[in-house]
């Protein structure tokens, strides 16, 4: 991932031995991506203190709301995980803390992850 | 020597700027313990019609509300900020004279988004209904005037006219009502 290097980085060779530039720009392209996802995330909330649970069914079935929370739900933990990730590599100093944290938060983030995707899946299926 | 050193932090005044590049990291934590919420709640919607029962009673008390709005906004000003950010990495809005603009900027874009949401539910719903108190005051200081409707608050259908409301709330305006020509028939 190095097209995002300047020119003359480049032919320096410059820029991360590993994999700095991915981290940034995978951020980049999440953050792009939920933003229209945000605002119609945003939209359908304002409904939600009014409607019951049929509603809410009714409203999840229908394919472009189902695509659309699933397309959110998977970028918005994609970018949960590495934000915390660099959150955590600023704030926590001790190295074998900092790798042990990493692991367990990112685990729990990737398994709550599962866990909406499977539930968006079971209400489908259901209804 | 202990004369303060050089970068002494806590004598500087954070910049608009630096106090929503912190904020943009607080809101992110914020909204990542929101998705932990979130999940939790689709969990609630596919357990079923009884198991959801609960949780809409949360959403719709004052608390849930006020939890559900401050994650909106917590969202609108990540989303504000992160568009920034976006527009910074194609190297626009870096000025000096552009940030102090920006920073006013995407702060009133969050709350007018949030104020547009809110304005939407209380479109679709109607105002929180306020429970206010009677007026406490003594009726004898009152002129008697004719009333063209009960008095707001109080239920006297089932009271008869000429006799005193048993409602203390009510026996105030009751003692008005009787004096009136009107009702004494």
């Amino acid at each position: 991932m190095n097209c995002r290097q300047a020119p003359l980085a480049q032919a320096k060779g410059l820029g991360s031995a590993r994999s700095g530039v991915r981290h940034w720009w995978h951020q980049r392209v999440t953050a792009a991506a939920l933003v229209p996802l945000t605002l119609w995330l945003a939209l359908s909330v304002v409904h939600l203190p009014t409607a019951g649970h049929a509603e809410i069914v009714h409203w999840l079935i229908l394919p472009w709301n189902t695509l659309a929370l699933l397309s959110l739900l998977l970028m918005a933990f994609y970018h949960a995980i590495i934000g915390i990730q660099v959150v955590i590599e600023d704030y926590v100093h001790a190295a074998c803390l900092k790798r042990i944290g990493l692991m367990l938060v990112q685990m729990f983030l990737l398994l709550l992850a599962l866990v909406s995707v499977y539930a968006v899946i079971l209400i489908v299926n259901r209804a | 020597m202990d004369r303060p050193l050089s970068p002494h932090l806590r004598v500087y005044r954070f910049p608009s700027t630096a106090i929503l590049s912190i904020l943009h990291r607080v809101t992110g934590v914020f909204l990542t313990l929101g998705l932990l919420a979130w999940t939790v709640w689709l969990g609630c919607v596919a357990a079923g019609v009884t198991a959801y029962l609960p949780v809409q009673a949360f959403l719709q008390s004052p608390l849930g509300l006020v939890c559900l709005y401050l994650w909106l906004f917590a969202l609108f000003l990540h989303l504000c900020h992160g568009v920034r950010h976006l527009l910074w990495d194609s190297g626009r809005g870096l000025m000096r004279s552009s940030l102090r603009l920006h920073d006013a900027l995407e702060v009133t874009i969050a709350v007018v988004l949030m104020g547009l949401c809110y304005g939407l539910y209380v479109w679709e719903t109607g105002l929180p209904e306020i429970n206010m108190p009677l007026p406490n005051m003594d009726w004898r200081d009152e002129q008697v005037r004719p009333l063209t409707h009960p008095p707001y608050g109080c239920d006297n259908s089932n009271v008869k006219p000429g006799s005193v409301g048993s409602d203390r709330n009510c026996s105030q305006f009751l003692g008005n009502v009787m004096m009136l020509p009107e009702m004494k028939t």
